[in-house]
């Protein structure tokens, strides 16, 4: 087993009563696997996914339960150890491709900052490794990207240099958070459709979280449906797509326009 | 909830502190408790006393009474400064940024020169054309601070040429001067009053600046500024000379920028 | 890159237009320079024959030109006071105020950034605040007074230095950088307070930003991430105020120099405007307006360097 989350509860403390924002999450994954997590905003399905990727490290945000990955108690391991599997073994990317940049750096450097900290790859080493994930992601003219300042690429394009950046060091687990809601709907089947190969061909597990069941219907074997904190249905996509348990898994279904079912 | 309090704390400590050195400034402006000009050789560099809370200079003057003074004379210039400068450069900002043009092209080109200069050095070369003393000084400081306000006020007209009230007052048949300082001025009152306390606060650091290089005010008249020039011949023996002007002029300064930090 | 050359060509033409100022201003203020020179006892032929040899006896517009030719060639005439050319009075007296500026600003920055990074990093605990009061207080503190209280701790009680114990750097590079290390820090230390304040306010909004999340989730310790990610993101709003500084700080040298007994351009300059020396006043004054204007250009540089946004915006 990859990964292995059981009885997670979030609590936050910046106001005068305390906040429980995910209530005895459990999650599984296998190495390889790709699961969807899906709710509304404010569901707990974010923080839970920070919580996962060792994210969530503000000192008002309390942690109870446990998160193994790869054999390592995230909740509880040091710093080092943590720091050691990000951009490593576990990698992230995040729902606003442009803001997710930072502005002042190239994407070369951006997308080689996880072998500067994991690996003692030369810059000639580095730098050939960066252009092969760049073209990995089906960008055109590699060289030209990375040489690029991020305000110079369209927003498709930043996302897959997210992606780039994040499969870099070929990690076990992918958490992608909402990574397609910012972007075009062309460019959204694009990203899942890249997502799908990666996973294909490095064998990397995927976190896919998303409010859009239709997404992960496309991409996904196994999904969790939260609601106010809680997983409140769990299985297989198809089976919770034809016949949903709870009322609210319905609603969401419902939500999506049916044009995109019908094309389905 | 924190926050207010915060506000509240700048705005009570501003207060204390302006009050310590304003109203010692303003008794001094009508009474000291000694002569601050008639020298006694008895009470040469006298330490402090009851009769002399803070001692004598190197003339037998009482330290008390010449710090009232000068803080009297720091704050006149001071006040004096930012009245020309803030009553000048408003006429000039609310002239180049409503009209706009060419003139106020040119105008703005020799300002943001004027501008990029520091005012103590400006000031310095208007003392060098004009000559050094009281009256001198006041001009000097409050041309070389006129830059700043132009900016300030500049920019304000720029932004309210286009606005509704401007263009309904305009329609109602108001005249250029009319809604230049009728209807705009009193919009600019808000963000003028907290680059007035920043430019009381320069004033009184370039005045005191100019007269410890012996430019400024001229003895016998005291200043805050000359009295720490004055005090470093005797900086080893009598440090008082000088911890007590430089205290006060720290006092003053601090004071009103927790005041202007409030008005944020 | 065109606008940088546009800047050059304008930040010339400034110093041209701030040369021409500053000769008309000292033309037309009334008195007479030789009659100031040798009093008022003077006769009359004492008098033309000094006129003649200080070139007053030309009209305004005659030595205007011959002024701004020499000013080209780097000759800013004879001093009246010294009877020696300017330029040679002032040769070896520029090094010191610009080492002493930009010895001051280097502390500014090797100061204010750390102290900014720690305060941010530990954003609302109690260092942050005592830092964040220290840091008010500190600002508003002349530089004179500092100077006089770094005098009075530093040299006359810890005795770290001797005060007036001025070496020149073509005598002791060493020694003279160690010694001026004082003033620079009178200098540098309100202007500290304030680039502290504005870095703060940068770091701490950068890092709730998203790029500063993603930072940390490629394995960055937290030092990097605000060293690497964030300082730079941070700095950009702040360098506006560090040109400022800059041209501060040269006013505030010329200022120090007196407390700390430094033969800088504020000593010859002080001197020169009590006793009339209008060349020698010409003269400092429109080095220190290239000074000044020479700083406004490297900070537009700079921002061009740090933010590549304003290049393609070019």
């Amino acid at each position: 087993m990859l990964l292995h989350v059981e009885d997670l509860n979030i609590e936050f403390h910046d106001h005068i009563v305390p906040e429980t924002v995910v209530y005895d999450f459990d999650l599984d994954m296998d190495e390889g696997e790709i699961v969807g997590l899906v709710g509304e905003s404010g569901s707990g399905k974010s923080m839970s996914a920070l919580a996962i990727a060792g994210l969530l490290s503000r000192h008002d945000a309390k942690k109870r339960g446990s998160i193994i990955f790869m054999g390592e108690d995230i909740l509880n391991c040091p710093r080092e150890t943590l720091r050691g599997l990000q951009g490593d073994e576990i990698s992230m990317i995040f729902q606003e491709p442009m803001t997710s940049l930072n502005p002042v750096k190239k994407i070369g450097w951006q997308v080689e900052e996880a072998m500067r900290i994991h690996t003692d790859k030369t810059p000639e080493e580095r730098k050939k490794r960066a252009l092969e994930v760049l073209r990995s992601v089906e960008l055109n003219d590699p060289e030209r990207v990375y040489n690029s300042y991020p305000h110079q690429l369209s927003g498709g394009m930043r996302q897959r240099v997210m992606i780039a950046a994040a499969m870099v060091n070929t990690p076990k687990l992918l958490i992608a958070d909402e990574p397609t809601t910012a972007l075009d709907v062309t460019v959204q089947a694009e990203v899942v459709k890249l997502l799908k190969r990666i996973n294909r061909e490095e064998n990397t597990a995927i976190l896919f979280i998303s409010h859009d069941l239709s997404l992960i219907r496309q991409l996904c074997k196994r999904v969790l449906v939260m609601k106010g904190g809680y997983v409140v249905e769990s299985g297989d996509v198809e089976k919770i797509f034809v016949n949903p348990e709870k009322d609210y898994t319905k609603r969401l279904i419902d939500s999506i326009p049916k044009v995109i079912l019908d094309r389905d | 909830m924190g926050k207010n309090r915060r506000y509240d704390f700048n705005l009570i400590l501003g207060s204390i502190l302006t009050a310590i050195t304003t109203v010692p400034a303003l008794i001094g402006m009508i009474w000291t408790p000694y002569d601050t000009h008639t020298m006694n050789n008895s009470l040469k560099l006298a330490k402090a006393s009851l009769m002399h809370p803070f001692g004598c200079d190197n003339f037998g003057r009482d330290l008390l009474s010449r710090v009232m003074e000068g803080s009297a004379t720091t704050l006149l210039i001071g006040l004096g400064t930012v009245f020309i400068g803030v009553v000048i450069g408003t006429f000039i900002g609310a002239l180049t940024g409503y009209y706009g043009g060419l003139v106020d092209d040119i105008f703005m080109r020799f300002n943001d020169v004027m501008f990029s200069f520091p005012s103590l050095l400006l000031a310095l070369v208007f003392v060098a054309v004009m000559g050094s003393g009281k009256i001198q000084l006041l001009f000097a400081l409050g041309i070389a601070f006129i830059p700043s306000y132009v900016r300030i006020v500049r920019a304000e007209y720029v932004r309210a040429r286009n606005m509704d009230y401007v263009k309904s007052a305009k329609l109602a048949g108001a005249s250029d001067m009319r809604v230049m300082f009728v209807h705009i001025l009193p919009n600019t009152f808000k963000i003028l009053l907290n680059s007035v306390l920043i430019g009381f606060n320069n004033a009184v650091l370039a005045e005191a600046g100019l007269s410890f290089l012996g430019i400024g005010v001229q003895p016998p008249d005291a200043s805050l500024g000359r009295m720490l020039s004055d005090a470093q011949t005797y900086l080893f023996n009598r440090p008082g000379l000088a911890i007590v002007p430089g205290v006060t002029l720290i006092i003053m300064v601090l004071g009103i920028s927790l005041l202007g930090k409030r008005e944020k | 890159m065109t606008g940088i050359i546009k800047k050059i060509i304008s930040s010339i033409l400034t110093i041209a237009v701030v040369a021409c100022l500053v000769f008309m201003a000292f033309s037309l203020i009334p008195g007479d320079p030789a009659v100031a020179k040798l009093g008022t006892q003077a006769t009359p032929e004492k008098l033309a024959a000094l006129r003649e040899t200080m070139g007053l006896n030309k009209s305004v517009p005659a030595r205007f030109v011959e002024w701004i030719a020499g000013v080209v060639r780097g000759d800013f005439g004879t001093s009246y006071s010294y009877s020696m050319p300017v330029t040679k009075l002032i040769a070896d007296k520029l090094p010191v105020t610009v080492i002493l500026t930009l010895y001051s600003f280097i502390l500014m920055i090797a100061v204010s950034v750390p102290l900014a990074i720690v305060a941010a990093r530990y954003e609302n605990s109690a260092l942050d605040k005592t830092i964040q009061i220290l840091s008010q207080i500190t600002m508003s503190v002349p530089p004179f007074f500092g100077g006089i209280i770094i005098t009075l701790i530093f040299g006359l009680g810890l005795k770290l230095f001797a005060p007036g114990g001025y070496v020149s750097y073509s005598v002791n590079a060493g020694r003279f950088l160690g010694y001026m290390f004082w003033p620079a820090l009178a200098i540098a230390l309100p202007k500290v307070a304030m680039a502290f304040s504005l870095l703060y306010g940068g770091l701490t909004t950068e890092k709730r930003k998203d790029y500063a999340r993603t930072a940390y989730s490629r394995g960055n310790s937290t030092k990097d991430v605000f060293y690497k990610h964030l300082l730079k993101n941070a700095c950009i709003p702040v360098i506006t105020f560090f040109g400022m500084a800059l041209a501060d700080m040269i006013a505030g040298s010329i200022v120090i120099e007196q407390v700390f007994s430094i033969p800088g351009l504020g000593r010859i300059l002080l001197t020169s405007i009590q006793n009339r020396d209008y060349p020698v006043v010409e003269a400092i004054i429109v080095c220190i307006a290239v000074l000044v204007i020479v700083s406004n250009l490297l900070v537009d540089i700079l921002y061009r360097v740090i933010d590549p946004r304003i290049i393609t915006e070019d």
